[in-house]
């Protein structure tokens, strides 16, 4: 049920301001997940923007032509880029809540009850911004 | 030098714009009208019987530069850089097979080769051809991949149709790429190997470790696309324009997944009387 309901709420955010992208974040709190900090250049310009890292995926904030906000879903397997889209959310919740539930999985049931925390949680917040 | 990768918005599986080539867009509008295939005439007629028909002849194609990758000096490991480049390059070629694909409605390619020739001392040109196909009955549904994109396979009709008899059905072409750096050997091992029959354990072990690095992506791609086996596995080592000490591990197959419970037949003993 974990991975329905997280992306219910990822959809749900998605309604909300700048496409919801602001729910990347809060995954990272997920077991496994991680929040990658932005790459910059030696002059301070971002290279790469900051990402989450969900086993081999990683979904950063990023737009579309005409400046719709999306997510970059990227699959990386040992550093090297397989595949690569920009999606608004809405399109890829279901991508990234499988991800991330997967993910979970793997750590077993104790990580699973602690995604359900984090699922919550979301809920919660794109309740409040709704 | 640094490689820039493709970064406009992309077709997702690929990783590369899915747009169509200009060029090719008038063409395949009229796709209908005749269709083209690469198919041999035994393969034609064969695959008839899969109740699949040929659409079009499909390719992609790049081109592509390969950027500046800093040496490891002696010691062994990827070469990242180069390892991006080469997956780059196949995957735009893949990428645009694909969207000719679906610019013709096919539920999928089968015989996809992928070719390359060099272009000076580093550029890279890769093609991707194969024939698309679409079910006869318009019931090519069942038979794309899980998220809906058609199917790609490196299989011929023969092992396409073997593949049908039994209930299984190609997903998508997936590779795995590896562009390792050998550690060079030292100067006593060099003195003690003098004459001898020997193993050289750091090409063995780079090898072992480049398998194992381009093995890890292709099931990643195989899994990811929603593949329950691949089928098919060949593999390729080269040293491409990089030099001594520095191999490409090259693996392909064809994902694959259940789509009925149908066993199929055996074939029957055929004894020619006459």
């Amino acid at each position: 049920m974990t991975r329905e309901r997280l992306t219910a709420a990822l959809q749900a955010a998605s309604r909300g301001d700048d496409g919801g992208l602001w729910a990347l974040e809060t995954l990272s709190r997920a077991p496994g997940c991680l929040w990658l900090p932005p790459v910059r250049t030696l002059l301070g310009k971002v290279r790469t923007p900051a990402r989450l890292a969900a086993g081999d995926w990683r979904f950063a904030p990023s737009r579309l032509p005409g400046g719709l906000p999306a997510v970059h879903v990227a699959h990386e397997v040992r550093g090297v880029r397989l595949a690569e889209s920009d999606q608004p959310l809405a399109q890829c919740a279901a991508e990234i809540a499988d991800a991330v539930w997967t993910l979970a999985a793997s750590f077993g049931a104790a990580a699973q009850a602690e995604l359900d925390t984090v699922v919550e949680g979301l809920e919660r917040a794109t309740r409040a911004t709704s | 030098m640094w490689i820039t990768l493709q970064g406009a918005p992309c077709g997702y599986v690929y990783g590369v714009t899915d747009a169509l080539d200009s060029t090719a867009q008038a063409r395949l509008a009229e796709a209908d009208r005749l269709f083209t295939s690469d198919l041999s005439v035994p393969e034609f007629t064969l695959l008839e019987h899969t109740g699949f028909v040929p659409v079009e002849f499909v390719m992609g194609v790049s081109v592509y530069h390969v950027g500046f990758q800093p040496s490891r000096g002696m010691a062994a490991g990827e070469y990242q850089v180069l390892t991006q480049a080469m997956y780059q390059a196949r995957m735009n070629a893949v990428g645009r097979l694909v969207a000719e694909t679906k610019k013709v409605a096919a539920d999928g390619v089968v015989g996809v080769q992928l070719g390359y020739r060099g272009h000076g001392a580093d550029s890279i040109e890769f093609t991707a051809i194969g024939t698309a196909v679409r079910r006869g009955d318009g019931q090519g549904a069942g038979y794309r991949r899980p998220n809906g994109e058609p199917f790609t396979s490196h299989l011929g009709v023969k092992e396409f149709y073997q593949l049908l008899n039994v209930g299984w059905c190609p997903v998508s072409f997936v590779l795995g790429t590896c562009v390792y750096h050998i550690a060079v050997q030292g100067f006593l091992q060099t003195i003690k190997q003098i004459g001898q029959n020997t193993e050289l354990p750091q090409w063995t072990q780079g090898f072992y470790d480049a398998r194992e690095i381009a093995m890890a992506r292709l099931q990643g791609e195989a899994e990811r696309d929603g593949a329950e086996g691949v089928v098919g596995v060949t593999t390729e080592t080269k040293e491409w324009v990089w030099g001594g000490h520095t191999l490409e591990f090259f693996v392909a197959g064809t994902g694959i997944r259940r789509i009925s419970d149908q066993r199929g037949s055996l074939p029957a003993l055929v004894v020619p009387t006459g």
